[in-house]
């Protein structure tokens, strides 16, 4: 009996297989496949890989720091004072910068992936009067999706 | 990977002590050069170099709090260019230039090379220790919500280091900020602009001092996001490292054994 389960990186994976050794399940019981997420090309001199796949905010930390001192100068001879410009012009920047980002990643390589990524298939060979408790430890531990193969 | 145990990593990835933590990742040249054009040694703390770092962000502090060249900023684009000139101090001002272009020029040059090193890394794939226990610290790869971290600089620049344990960073950041913010007279101002007497919250200002918190909010912000996930993958690197050397084993019973084998 085989019971396949999908995870994410993450503590509770860790736990749940050492959790099944304890358990009394062999090393050779089970099987780890850390999956290789599909990454776009390196290229060294221009690019910073972002786990969430997009560079949403480099362009709007860049721009709101810069409008954000833009509103301080100006707030010297504008109205409202340093502080509301200040503020405004953060907000306005970043706002503006991720904006930016999101049409040029639009443009160029938007291939969105949905949000839920398997990064860990955990398999586990078991007997037939374990079935339940494996399935409920690794439930119990964010499996994002399971199946059996008897 | 599964080096034996006498063999030298000759390209490490990342470096842990039990309260700090650095590691070679992927870097945008020109946003680094960027950080060193906002305040020089941002850049050098952005590619993990602290120390030089915190060494050209100190002689940049002296020179331009010397030569007023905040100041002269500020008159500049609101146009009272002689009250700009008045106010510099030619001397201090041509130091200036030095530090300025050496920061942005070295910090680029850094990130270039720094991102050759995290390639050889990654492609050496030594094995990551995921936890450093110190008898008055501990520290391990953690899994962070960047946008945390970054809510957390935007309240204090350097706090959201202090979550992603980057100690002497976020100790420097929070240091340096506050000394800013109180001497600059800036919550003064604040509390002024809530009444809504913008005169007031504006003769009270440090004009000097003040002109630099954009660039401490800006970069704290962003560097706690971007090492939130840099963390996160270190993290998933490790993990992934763990699961192929203890839970591949090919003894495995496989559910379609190869016919024929």
């Amino acid at each position: 009996m085989f019971i396949v389960a999908s995870f994410n990186y993450s503590l509770y994976t860790e736990l749940a297989v050492t959790e099944l050794l304890e358990k009394g399940l062999k090393n050779e019981q089970i099987l780890a496949f850390p999956m290789e997420l599909s990454e776009e090309p390196r290229e060294i001199f221009d690019t910073i890989h972002h786990s969430d796949g997009i560079s949403m905010t480099d362009a709007g930390f860049i721009l709101g720091t810069a409008f954000m001192t833009l509103g301080v100068i100006y707030g010297f001879i504008w109205e409202w004072g340093p502080i509301i410009w200040g503020l405004i012009g953060l907000a306005a920047g970043f706002l503006l910068g991720c904006l930016l980002d999101y049409l040029w990643g639009k443009m160029k390589r938007f291939t969105c992936r949905s949000k839920a990524i398997t990064e860990v298939i955990i398999m586990v060979d078991c007997q037939e009067n374990q079935v339940e408790m494996v399935k409920k430890t690794l439930r119990g531990h964010l499996a994002l999706g399971m199946s059996m193969i008897p | 990977m599964n080096q034996p145990a006498n063999q030298i990593i000759r390209r490490p990835k990342i470096n842990m002590t039990s309260y700090s933590l650095n590691s070679f990742h992927l870097r945008k040249p020109w946003v680094i050069a960027w950080w060193s054009l906002t305040f020089p040694g941002f850049g050098h703390m952005a590619c993990g170099s602290m120390a030089k770092g915190i060494f050209v962000f100190a002689g940049e502090a002296i020179i331009n709090q010397m030569a007023h060249i905040n100041l002269a900023i500020l008159y500049s684009f609101t146009g009272e260019f002689a009250k700009a000139k008045e106010v510099l101090d030619t001397q201090w001002m041509l130091l200036y230039c030095g530090i300025l272009v050496f920061s942005i020029w070295d910090s680029y040059r850094l990130a270039v090379e720094f991102n050759k090193f995290s390639v050889l890394a990654d492609r050496e794939n030594a094995r990551i220790t995921p936890v450093n226990l110190g008898v008055v610290s501990m520290n391990g790869l953690e899994k962070r919500n960047p946008r945390v971290a970054m809510a957390w600089s935007l309240l204090i620049p350097g706090i959201g280091q202090l979550h992603t344990a980057e100690t002497i960073k976020a100790v420097f950041l929070m240091a340096v900020s506050a000394a800013v913010i109180v001497k600059s007279n800036a919550l003064i101002a604040v509390g002024y602009t809530a009444v809504g007497d913008f005169q007031q919250a504006k003769t009270v200002l440090d004009w000097q001092l003040f002109i630099n918190i954009p660039s401490f909010y800006g970069f704290a912000a962003w560097d706690a996001y971007v090492n939130a996930i840099e963390i996160n993958k270190l993290f998933d690197m490790e993990q992934a490292q763990y699961w192929r050397s203890q839970f591949q084993n090919a003894a495995a019973r496989k559910p379609l054994p190869r016919q024929g084998g």
